[in-house]
């Protein structure tokens, strides 16, 4: 034994005081003649007990004083190293939890094997040993809280509890978020375990090998002994086929034949009760697209083909709703219905052109409007719209980020918006309206992606000549990123503004859509520029399939009503009284959202969105090198190091015993 | 052989206050001389007994006249005869008599006994002292001349206690000496574990027809324990010694002492024992007078 403050040894002679006392106050204390000593002493004791007890009372006091000496000097032993045992490491686990991990084969999955192979690692370790679990499916997560640390068995029981999810897996984050972990940890040997599928899409993003300095990183392939055959849905798209019916669509497929065989099976798409299963047939190793065209009577439809070992990307849901339903928002509605905006809107959307789409239009007044309008609605159009709340132009934003199309025209009470809430929708807000006369038109939509959309709006362009423009709404300066100007005036006074806002678009107009500021709506460029617009905006739809997300990707539920339930596609429901972020997606399918007024049972209006798996996770190709492949085998650790063992804390115990003792045997005597 | 210090133990002042005191116990006296106590035989005394049937040989001055004139039947009237008794002095002489210095309880029941022989031998009672002693018991037989008390005092003033308590031998001893039914007074601060025994041997003298008192004298000390602080505790008895806290103890001490004396009370009481504690701050006198009085209340109240 050892002490690390031994200077206190010096103090042990003051453990005999109380041998020391006890005499000097014998030799000192006064003596009487008593002899009814029989009723000094305990019932059955006598004066040699009480001889006794006092010595080792004595005895118990010198050992007290001792003991709490000897704790200030802070002893230790100093264990030595034994040769053949493991010190303790700081470990980083990760695994990969995505989809493809639930694999199936003979009733394994490489998740199975990835943590059984964990597990093992984990009950070998020292257990003093420091683990952080990292998971690297989407969204990637890790355990304990940054500042803790598990032991090897606390890590044991939260693998036990984990399954692999359906998300996408982000395997290069999660090693990223790894190595910052395992730098964090205490400075023993640092490790890094990762078991994965280790597919060619996981590695994208992976730490340069320089990253890894310091940190000794073994690898185990999850799918090293499972066949990598898989078979999947992974896109299925609705276009409105508006050339027949406005309720037809052209469901675009493409399958994925992962496998070594080729395919030849069924291949269903349903839309409500309409519904087509044709066989198809699919090369190995080759991606093949069908054409499916069908009554879309439903707001969404699946694509299904036969179960495989990894069910859940073998099918596939889609907004099936035909895309040409717009809304109009009429913030200024005028007595002569020739006046009115609407009435010009109407005007240049029923118009019967061949090859062209039929628009279903509806109208409400700004103080109306709601999610459940935006629901049933693709585009939305705000005519000299001006006095929304809040809640309303943040459910349009969120409209708008899920694909939805909002074209925005000025006028007298667009020009009288000063709520910031507005900048989530505009790219700036009116600062003051310009006088301009008989300007000339340029066409700057440089950056439009789709070339056919630029090419129409320059033929366009042309028949804007004649337009004589009035009056310009003119917005500030500070504009967001994604904002640019598809049309301006020869005085570089931007009339025509396109804002990208997530996966949709905003359109803004900054004359008037009817005769108050110009006479557009009486020139021939008004109505193909109206078509044009709203055509704009369905592209957006079409490119990217609303309403769609992937698993675990948060969807906002925006609220003007009283509350929102969700339910999920278990028939769970999370029921939202204030707009919110709904994140338990971790299902893939059909979520709904009810919406309900005041205290009612029965839903006011409606809407759906659809979760799928992530088509990168369907592909199982591998690299021809697994990175870490080679250390597969747990490498060796340090030998268990000297290390100083702490006797304070059990000595504060031996005294609290004597202390115990102590005031026990004084009871006695 | 006597000298002036025999009445160490019994002043002139308490001879003067004993001096009207008659002590008599309710028991059939078998004394060979007269005296003030009740003979269980018939004789000349005025305590009228019995009448009889006159019969051949009874004295004719004894013929109740009255009785004679009123019935025409012939009774002789008999009256109790009056004689002495005889009484057993025991004191305790262990060790642990001998404390507080220097008025001993030794002393004070010395004092006491001294004190009761006076009244006694006064009555022409016969009266014999026994000092317990650990060796032998020391005895002085009983006597009843006057000059008998001179010899008592003497040897309670020569005695020196020590060594253990033996009441119950020196108590066989009285027994065996005290062939007639009469009155034995132990004095003792009964300190033994033997306590029992000794008050059961009081309780056997009872039962043959005589008079047991015990004098328990206890000092002021072992009453109240007046200690305090860290002392060291001598048994002149045992030899035993502790160091104790006198003032973490005396609740303890208290309460087991208060117990002792009631276990005793109730003990003597189970037997037919008189017990008299005796208070030592009082003259030892007092005390004497207390203990006669007991009897004679026990005399009342069996009466």
């Amino acid at each position: 034994m050892a002490f690390e403050s031994s200077a206190f040894l010096w103090a042990l002679p003051i453990a005999l005081v109380p041998l020391i006392m006890h005499f000097y106050m014998r030799s000192k204390a006064p003596s009487v003649q008593f002899d009814a000593m029989m009723f000094l002493v305990l019932e059955g004791g006598s004066t040699a007990t009480i001889r006794w007890t006092q010595a080792i009372m004595l005895a118990v006091r010198t050992l007290l004083i001792a003991v709490i000496i000897i704790i200030f000097a802070r002893p230790y032993v100093v264990r030595p190293a034994v040769v053949g045992a493991q010190g303790p490491v700081s470990l980083v686990v990760v695994l990969d939890d995505s989809l493809s991990m639930r694999l199936g084969s003979a009733g394994f999955t490489p998740w199975d094997h990835a943590t059984a192979k964990a597990m093992d690692m984990l009950s070998e370790l020292n257990p003093e040993s420091e683990v952080v679990v990292v998971a690297s499916g989407y969204p990637v997560r890790s355990w304990p809280p940054v500042g803790e640390v598990w032991t090897p068995q606390k890590a044991r029981r939260h693998i036990l509890k984990m399954t692999a999810t359906m998300a996408r897996g982000d395997l290069g984050q999660a090693t990223k978020i790894g190595l910052e972990r395992v730098r964090l940890l205490g400075p023993r040997q640092r490790r890094m375990f990762i078991a994965s599928d280790f597919r060619s899409s996981d590695l994208v993003g992976m730490p340069d090998p320089e990253e890894f300095h310091g940190v000794t990183v073994n690898s185990f392939d999850a799918l090293f002994h499972i066949v990598p055959e898989n078979r999947a849905i992974i896109s299925a798209v609705a276009v409105p086929d508006r050339t027949v019916s406005t309720n037809r669509v052209k469901v675009a497929v493409e399958l994925l034949n992962g496998s070594l065989e080729p395919f030849d099976d069924v291949l269903t798409v349903r839309i409500g009760l309409a519904s087509i299963a044709r066989r198809v047939e699919c090369p190995p190793g080759q991606v093949c697209a069908y054409e499916f065209v069908m009554e879309a009577n439903e707001r969404f439809g699946e694509v299904r083909i036969p179960s495989d070992e990894l069910p859940e990307d073998d099918v596939r849901w889609f907004s099936a709703r035909s895309r040409n339903s717009v809304l109009i928002v009429n913030g200024a509605p005028r007595r002569q219905a020739e006046e009115d905006e609407e009435f010009f809107l109407r005007k240049a959307l029923q118009l019967k052109i061949a090859d062209s789409p039929v628009y279903t239009l509806s109208r409400v007044y700004p103080d109306d409007m709601s999610p459940v309008h935006l629901a049933a609605a693709d585009i939305v159009i705000l005519a000299n719209v001006g006095g929304f709340r809040p809640a309303q132009i943040q459910a349009l934003a969120d409209f708008v980020a899920r694909g939805g199309g909002v074209l925005i025209s000025a006028g007298d009470n667009f020009d009288k918006i000063t709520d910031e809430s507005w900048n989530a929708l505009l790219p700036s807000l009116p600062v003051e309206r310009l006088f301009v006369s008989s300007p000339r038109y340029i066409i700057s939509g440089q950056d439009l992606e789709q070339s056919s959309s630029l090419n129409m709006l320059q033929e366009i362009g042309r028949l804007l000549d004649d337009v004589d423009i009035s009056w310009l709404s003119f917005l500030g300066v500070g504009w967001p990123q994604g904002s640019s100007v598809l049309i301006q005036t020869d005085a570089s006074l931007p009339l025509l503004v396109e804002r990208r806002i997530g996966s949709g678009a905003v359109l803004l107009w900054l004359s008037t859509l009817d005769r108050d500021w110009t006479d557009f709506p009486l020139r021939p460029a008004y109505a193909p520029f109206v078509r044009w617009a709203v055509s704009h905006l369905q592209s957006f739809m079409a490119a990217l399939g609303r309403s769609s997300i992937t698993v675990n990707d948060a969807r906002r539920v925006s609220l003007t009503t009283t509350r929102a339930d969700v339910v999920t596609p278990g028939g769970e429901i999370i029921t939202f009284k204030s707009s919110g972020e709904f994140t338990q997606t971790s299902v893939p399918g059909v979520y709904l959202i009810n919406y309900y007024e005041g205290s009612g049972a029965e839903p006011t209006g409606s809407d759906v969105f659809l979760v799928n798996t992530d088509s990168s996770e369907s592909f199982l190709a591998r690299p021809n090198e697994i990175p870490f492949a080679d250390t597969e085998e747990v490498a060796p650790v340090d030998p268990l190091p000297e290390k100083k063992v702490p006797w304070h804390p059990w000595l504060l115990g031996v005294a609290l015993l004597l202390f115990i003792a102590e005031a026990w045997l004084r009871g006695r005597v | 052989m006597t000298s002036d210090r025999q009445w160490e133990v019994l002043p002139s002042d308490a001879r003067e206050a004993l001096e009207r005191l008659r002590l008599r116990p309710m028991l059939m006296a078998d004394g060979r001389v007269s005296g003030v106590h009740i003979s269980s035989h018939m004789g000349q005394s005025l305590e009228f007994a019995e009448l009889k049937g006159y019969a051949f040989g009874d004295d004719p001055r004894g013929i109740d006249w009255k009785v004679l004139a009123r019935t025409d039947k012939v009774y002789v009237r008999r009256f109790h005869d009056e004689t002495n008794m005889a009484a057993w002095l025991i004191l305790d002489a262990s060790a642990s008599m001998n404390q507080p210095m220097p008025d001993t309880k030794f002393r004070y029941g010395a004092s006491v006994l001294a004190a009761l022989s006076y009244v006694l031998l006064r009555q022409r009672d016969e009266v014999g002292l026994v000092l317990a002693h650990s060796r032998h018991p020391e005895i002085c037989p009983v006597r009843s001349s006057p000059s008998h008390l001179g010899e008592l005092c003497q040897m309670l003033v020569d005695a020196r206690p020590s060594g253990p308590t033996v009441l119950r031998s020196a108590l066989e001893t009285a027994a065996a000496g005290m062939a007639k039914r009469g009155l034995v007074v132990v004095a003792s601060d009964m300190l033994t574990a033997e306590w029992e025994a000794t008050v059961g041997a009081l309780g056997a003298i009872v039962a043959r027809g005589g008079v047991s008192v015990l004098a328990h004298v206890l000092s002021v000390e072992e009453l109240t324990f007046p200690f305090s602080g860290n002392l060291v505790f001598r048994s002149a008895e045992t030899g035993e010694s502790a160091l104790l806290d006198a003032r973490g103890l005396r609740r303890q001490y208290l309460k087991a002492i208060s117990d002792f004396k009631a276990a005793v009370a109730q003990a003597c009481l189970k037997v037919g024992v008189i017990y008299k504690a005796i208070d030592t701050t009082q003259a030892a006198h007092n005390q004497a007078a207390g203990i006669i009085h007991a009897v004679d209340f026990r005399h009342f109240k069996e009466a």
